[in-house]
């Protein structure tokens, strides 16, 4: 290893089962202090309403999905999510400093090239932000989250995300393995 | 041990403690149909006639009549009562008035039955010290306003009562009975802050 | 009594600022566990690295029984706490989207946010393709207002369902998330690769 981690010494990761611990405590605090749970897609979909609201107006104020963020002339973006994401952008930056794993690369299995990666990337986003939209959150705030007000929903879109992960696997295994 | 081990042993315990809590322990207390028939059925949840009578004129201050007649029939209450129509419990947030622990209510309409209807949803939310004047309006009407003197053959205790029902009758009806306008002051609704629910998730 | 801030009526101002401290916490506890490399990720799929497992149960069990003992203690009123709303169709729907989308892209939006704080490339390329889903949807809309709609539920909870006491579904899950790290520490062992894990 090129950078020395200045938070675990010797490991490059924590223990998952600490950090594992650390999110969840960030999770309770967060449920303590402001009654809501995580959440990523939330502030993406901020982006992406306040973004079609600067390029058409009529159209975003008539759609049955955009309208309701926008209505009496709210900004999308001065969201409780958005300014959370923020904080996920600085605090794995602050992470990832500490951790010596700042770099400019794109991951990849050898068995496939950076550009096939990067489509793959795109196609995947654009499923999960689909997915994400139409189940009502993410891994972070319908799974994470959900499960622990220990929600039916959470429960529900846990398994269904996972489940299907497993179940595609195999299909994709030339691109990881 | 290895980390899997300990953090397993861990929330393994600290389940355990908490599967063990009382559940359900923030919720309101919420009886069934069948409780709240057998509690309505305990004398301790009335106040008769007689009672009411004898508590208005020693001027007890722990006691609220509430009557729930609608606002247009609301003519000749029972003295001190506030009028609360049946129908604006819900729209007009007056559950501050049924939900607190200071002052007991007693709900009354002309008879029994509409009274014990708001008495029955009261207690099934949870919400003590309600109770219902027994015969509502008109029993009062016929026993303490305008008693009937017993019959000669009558055991003693007839013409005690009755002594008791005229000595009151002449107490709210008398001279010395305030005139009614003074009585009829609508209770104007306190707007409660409503707890809200935080608005959350991704969507 | 929390939650704090609505409880309280604290100011909007403060609570964004909260959220942005919160979302720190958030981005580098994913980060430490290492959710920003999508290899590390993926291999919760092949069995090589169950690290998402580990550190998804724990999270989730440290933030279950920690509001299990507020409410306990009274000092948490869960009756104002967000609970996600059910809704049958659109929640399968979705979640079956989503877990096609992150056997592809390797990520998840939180995640993919967090890898491309360190500089991924790949994830920055995820979250573009995330916006461009978002729009999809949005302007697809009108064709999934029935679905979306459809069957709801309302913000109930699994306990509930089952008729059982919060803390008793809690041990539940505990149960079968101690069974769950131990059949992933064994599936570490039994599918390893030495050569993907000394990369990430």
């Amino acid at each position: 290893m090129s950078h020395h981690n200045y938070i675990t010494g010797t490991t490059k990761y924590m223990n998952p089962y600490v950090a594992g611990i650390l999110l969840g405590t960030v999770l309770l605090l967060s449920f303590y202090l402001t009654g809501r749970g995580l959440g990523a897609s939330g502030a993406m979909k901020s982006v992406v309403v306040s973004a079609v609201d600067v390029v058409a107006q009529d159209h975003a104020g008539t759609s049955g999905f955009y309208s309701k963020y926008i209505a009496d002339g709210k900004n999308p973006l001065n969201s409780w999510l958005v300014f959370q994401v923020l904080g996920v952008l600085v605090g794995g930056f602050l992470s990832g400093a500490l951790a010596g794993r700042l770099t400019w690369k794109t991951e990849h299995s050898p068995n496939i090239t950076s550009r096939k990666r990067i489509m793959l990337a795109i196609a995947g986003g654009v499923l999960f932000g689909f997915g994400s939209q139409f189940g009502r959150g993410c891994t972070s705030g319908a799974a994470l989250s959900g499960m622990a007000t220990l929600s039916l929903a959470g429960f529900v879109t846990m398994m269904a995300i996972f489940g299907t992960a497993f179940l595609f696997a195999y299909f994709f295994r030339k691109n990881w393995i | 041990m290895n980390t899997r081990l300990t953090l397993s042993t861990i929330i393994l315990a600290l389940g355990t403690v908490a599967a063990m809590l009382p559940g359900k322990e923030n919720d309101s207390v919420m009886l069934n149909e069948r409780q709240v028939l057998q509690e309505m059925l305990l004398d301790a949840n009335y106040f008769s006639v007689d009672e009411l009578a004898h508590l208005l004129i020693s001027g007890d201050p722990s006691i609220q009549l509430i009557d729930i007649r609608p606002a247009a029939d609301f003519k000749e209450p029972i003295r001190g009562a506030i009028n609360v129509p049946f129908d604006s419990i819900f729209t007009d947030n007056f559950a501050y008035l049924f939900d607190q622990g200071v002052m007991k209510n007693i709900l009354y309409s002309d008879d029994d039955h509409t009274a014990a209807q708001l008495w029955m949803i009261t207690t099934q939310l949870g919400y003590q010290n309600n109770y219902l004047l027994k015969g509502g309006l008109t029993e009062w009407k016929s026993s303490i306003l305008d008693p009937k003197y017993p019959e000669s053959t009558a055991p003693k205790e007839a013409f005690d009562l009755y002594q008791r029902r005229a000595a009151a009758s002449q107490y709210f009806t008398g001279a010395r009975a305030l005139p009614p306008t003074d009585l009829f002051k609508p209770l104007s609704p306190i707007k409660r802050k409503k707890k809200k629910k935080v608005e959350g998730g991704c969507s | 009594m929390g939650p704090i801030i609505p409880i309280n009526d604290i100011s909007t101002e403060l609570n964004y600022l909260i959220a942005f401290l919160i979302g720190i916490g958030f981005g580098f506890a994913l980060e430490q566990a290492g959710f920003s490399s999508s290899r590390k990720l993926a291999g919760m799929f092949y069995g090589y690295d169950t690290v998402v497992l580990k550190v998804f149960f724990t999270a989730a069990i440290t933030a279950m029984l920690g509001l299990v003992f507020l409410n306990h203690f009274r000092m948490i009123d869960l009756s104002i706490v967000y609970v996600n709303e059910y809704y049958i169709e659109s929640a399968i729907i979705g979640g079956v989207i989503m877990g096609v989308g992150f056997i592809v892209g390797g990520f998840c939006p939180g995640t993919g946010i967090c890898a491309a704080a360190i500089g991924k490339l790949d994830a920055m390329a995820f979250l573009g393709g995330s916006l461009l889903g978002i729009l999809l949807f949005g302007e697809t809309y009108s064709l999934w207002e029935g679905i979306y709609m459809k069957s709801y539920l309302g913000g109930i909870k699994l306990s509930e369902v089952i008729g059982i006491s919060d803390g008793l579904l809690v041990l539940a899950i505990i149960g079968a998330a101690v069974l769950m790290f131990w059949v992933g520490e064994w599936a570490e062992k039994r599918f390893q690769r030495p050569d993907i894990t000394k990369d990430i």
